[in-house]
């Protein structure tokens, strides 16, 4: 304890000589770990469960198709119609739960209003609210008999509510306009953070509210697409996700072999959620293998730079200190001592670094919210209102966070001052006497 | 003063191998995030084919009624609401699109065979006799049918009009207009083969690929389909006041029998919401971010080790400046250095990224893979694409290289020769 008291006596003393050196040496040390935790982060709010999409892990997309003409010559490629869903995705069996959605932007006010919202407006079937998690404030989500007859119901988050009515209290009951049709809530939830895009909206209607729900596909050779559905299903585990997707191909093992339509491609979906924010597109190309390596460059890029940084400063600095060495070698000190006094000062230095990183990164991800969490991902959703994009404690605060700052701490410290150090020290105990300072 | 440059370089070798390594590395990921920036750069200064600049979409909505629900109704319908914006007087022309259109989401393709090359050509649907070609600003190549009456053509199964790159590509030398896809192949058949029926100056089907294989087919208004209002603004007229104005007259409702508006947004918006949904726009900024961090630490790492040569290099900065040596002649010295570094360094990165560049290629501008082979442009081109991106990398490294030398050089020249030789 003494002995460490003694070397973060030193190191302060070190780091107040040398304020200049200090500070590169901190400043590249939090450039790195800044870079490295920013993207955890991302990658930690893109993949892991957080509310309302709590049973990410277990859910599955299927959000284009693609139609190829029989000859091969024409193709077409786009999101499900209301056929697509209702003769294909709602008649999956291998299912817990399956909902088809779509996203829309639209103008929200009270009747008689003149000030209109533009909102983000999921028109969506009752299943949706078995598959996310929302927390209701008031009221209860429409049902599958409001869904059935096309009742105009909606359900709005408690941020709306105060926008249409002044209060998102007793805002069941009350009516409002989406565009030009007249709703009435039934249900109000608290307000999801647009970075689980996937159950997003400031409104959710029943899409058979709408007029035109049901139109017909692109042509009757290609029924299933030509729409702007897409559909979501949950399945209890991987059992059952297998069973789906032998239903699918079951399914379009059929329908191409009728002759009827064209021939159905489904993209090698349903995507799990976790393909879903690394490939672009379904049908795009993808490896995991691909992506792994990917990362892991990346990852050895963002901490291998700084590590030579900082090695070529230490061995820069080590040459300044051969002589204070040799000195304590004349007086019996080990090298092993001294190495390990060297590695506790470099990491001394590299821990106020990674704190400096850590809170830097925490700053960065909340300014920066609006367009920082979409860079790595594959697929990116227009976003018109970035106030929505809301950043909450244990998304940025999470345990893992933490471990991750620590580790690469430590990494680092390891892969820069080691080397340079440990040749340092080699030096005979006469020459780094007389060696020049 | 380079003889000096390079002994100095000698003598320090291994503390400067650090440095030289970094640079190396550095150059290689550099060129991978350079690449793509400068290629998309070029992309966005190659001509649309269409003005977009007083374009927008107007969204619409249909209430379905029954008794009003054959073609005909619901085409006059769809005709009065254009109409009754073609009338407001900021409005030059209007036409309608449906779920395809320049730089929409959904797309359809057709497959064409060039020599023993698999070609996917856009194939965009187009309505007849509803002002597209005026409205979207597309002209036709001179020699053939004009934009207004290809435009207007009556809808017959087969007959396309394709962008000129394309019917050069497949008819070299000729007018492509009346000739079939495909009508040297031995199974060609003429019942089942798209014919030209016009040819239009090149169009970009997406704002984020270079090529135009674009081909338009017509067809008559089907009332099953949703379609959408682009509009043109007259010259002079302000977009963004237009918008609003539009947004405030929906909100009263613009509507003409089951066809309403819905909402309004200007063209060059959907081709940036359009960029952000393919993931080309976050590709471009994470890669500008890395790059930026890369540069920043060996901005760092440059300022850091020559930095702590500063006590060194002051004596023998005052020893040369006691010979009659200037200072801007002792930062010139620094500099050099870091310049000779930079360009071993840089030089050594660029020849091994060249040896993943020619297996993996480099960054590419089609979407089409099998167009490449025709692409006249430098992107295209390997040899010169390597060239110039490389060209790109080093001048970026020097500049960074010279900034981070340049304090601590500029602390070493400053020394007085008097300090400089005490110490010594």
């Amino acid at each position: 304890m003494m002995h460490f008291r003694k070397i973060v006596r030193q190191t302060i003393v070190e780091a107040r000589a040398d304020k200049a050196y200090t500070s590169l040496y901190i400043g590249g040390v939090a450039l790195s770990i800044m870079t490295v935790l920013i993207f955890a982060v991302i990658y930690y709010v893109k993949m892991s469960p957080l509310a309302p999409e709590v049973n990410r892990d277990r859910t599955l997309y299927v959000d284009l198709l693609k139609y190829v003409s029989p000859d091969s010559s024409s193709s077409a490629l786009s999101a499900l119609s209301y056929r697509g869903v209702d003769e294909f995705i709602y008649r999956l069996e291998n299912v817990e739960a399956v909902s088809a959605k779509t996203n829309l932007t639209a103008t929200a006010a009270v009747a008689g209003s003149k000030k209109m919202h533009d909102i983000a407006l999921q028109a969506t079937d009752d299943a949706f609210f078995k598959i996310y998690d929302f927390v209701f404030l008031e009221g209860m989500p429409f049902n599958a008999s409001d869904f059935q007859s096309g009742r105009k119901v909606a359900v709005i988050t408690d941020r709306l509510a105060g926008k249409l009515f002044g209060t998102a209290e007793n805002a069941t009951g009350r009516e409002f306009k989406v565009g030009d049709e007249t709703y009435s809530v039934v249900g109000v939830i608290r307000q999801t953070s647009r970075l689980t895009r996937a159950s997003f909206a400031e409104a959710y209607i029943p899409y058979s509210s709408q007029s035109g729900y049901d139109r017909a596909g692109w042509k009757a050779e290609a029924p299933y697409v030509g729409g702007s559905y897409n559909a979501v299903l949950l399945v209890k585990d991987s059992g059952q996700e297998q069973a789906l997707r032998e239903e699918i191909n079951e399914f379009v093992r059929k329908a191409n072999a009728s002759g009827k339509y064209w021939n159905i491609d489904v993209l090698n979906q349903p995507r799990t959620h976790l393909l879903s924010v690394f490939q672009r597109f379904p049908g795009s190309d993808f490896s995991w293998t691909d992506v792994v390596m990917d990362n892991i460059l990346v990852l050895l890029a963002l901490l291998l730079v700084p590590a030579i940084n900082i090695s070529a400063m230490i061995g820069g600095r080590m040459d300044s200190r051969i002589s204070e060495m040799g000195i304590r070698k004349a007086f019996g000190a080990r090298r092993r001592t001294l190495l390990s006094q060297v590695m506790w000062e470099n990491f001394i230095f590299t821990l106020a670094g990674g704190v400096i990183a850590l809170v830097a990164a925490w700053v960065i991800l909340y300014c920066c919210r609006a367009w920082v969490f979409d860079l790595l991902l594959s697929s990116n959703e227009v976003i018109h209102d970035t106030s929505t994009i809301t950043v909450t404690g244990n998304m940025i605060f999470a345990p893992v966070v933490f471990v991750a700052a620590l580790a690469l701490c430590i990494i680092l410290n390891l892969l820069s001052a080691f080397i340079p150090a440990w040749r340092s020290l080699r030096h005979p105990i006469v020459s780094s006497i007389n060696e020049k300072r | 003063m380079w003889k000096l440059i390079f002994r100095n370089l000698l003598s320090r070798r291994r503390r400067l191998a650090w440095l030289l390594c970094e640079i190396v590395i550095v150059s290689i990921v550099i060129w991978v995030f350079v690449d793509p920036i400068v290629v998309n750069g070029y992309i966005d200064t190659l001509p649309l084919g269409y003005d977009r600049d007083r374009l927008c979409m107007i969204q619409t909505a249909r209430n379905y009624d029954e008794e009003r629900s054959d073609t005909a109704s619901v085409s006059a319908d769809m005709r009065n609401l254009l109409i009754r914006i073609c009338n407001l007087p900021e409005v030059e022309s209007a036409t309608i699109v449906d779920w395809s259109y320049p730089d929409a989401i959904g797309s359809s393709s057709i497959g064409v065979h060039k020599d023993s090359v698999w070609l996917s050509v856009q194939l965009m649907p187009m309505l007849s006799g509803w002002n597209y070609f005026t409205t979207y600003g597309i002209h036709a190549v001179p020699g053939n049918n004009d934009a207004g009456e290809l435009q207007d053509m009556t809808p017959k199964q087969g007959d396309i009009i394709v962008t000129r790159t394309l019917a050069e590509l497949l008819f070299p030398g000729v007018n492509a207009t009346g000739h079939y896809i495909g009508e040297d192949s031995e199974d060609f058949e003429v019942e089942d083969a798209y014919r030209i029926a016009g040819v239009i100056e090149d169009v970009r089907p997406q704002s984020v690929t270079a090529e135009s294989l674009l081909a338009f087919k017509a067809y008559e208004f089907n009332p099953d389909l949703c379609y959408n209002i682009v509009v043109r603004l007259k010259d002079g007229v302000s977009m963004p006041r237009f918008i609003h104005d539009f947004k405030e007259s929906i909100s009263e409702g613009i509507q003409s029998g089951d066809y309403s508006c819905k909402d309004i947004v200007a063209y060059d918006k959907l081709s940036e919401e359009y960029a952000y949904g393919r993931g080309v726009t976050n590709e471009l900024r994470l890669k500008i971010i890395l790059s930026v961090f890369f540069f920043a630490n060996l901005l760092l790492g440059v300022a850091g080790v020559f930095y702590l040569q500063t006590r060194k290099r002051s004596e023998e900065a005052g020893v040369m400046r006691s010979f009659g040596a200037t200072p801007w002649h002792i930062r010139l010295m620094l500099l050099g250095e870091g310049w000779v570094l930079s360009t071993i360094g840089c030089l050594i990165g660029c020849l091994i990224y060249l040896q993943y560049a020619v297996k993996e290629g480099l960054a590419r501008a089609n979407g089409n893979v099998g167009y490449d082979a025709y692409d006249l442009s430098w992107v295209s081109n390997l040899p010169v694409h390597f060239i110039l991106v490389s060209l790109v990398v080093y001048l970026l490294m020097v500049i960074i290289v010279s900034i981070g030398i340049s304090i601590p050089a500029w602390r070493i020249s400053r020394v007085s020769p008097v300090e400089a030789l005490r110490h010594e």
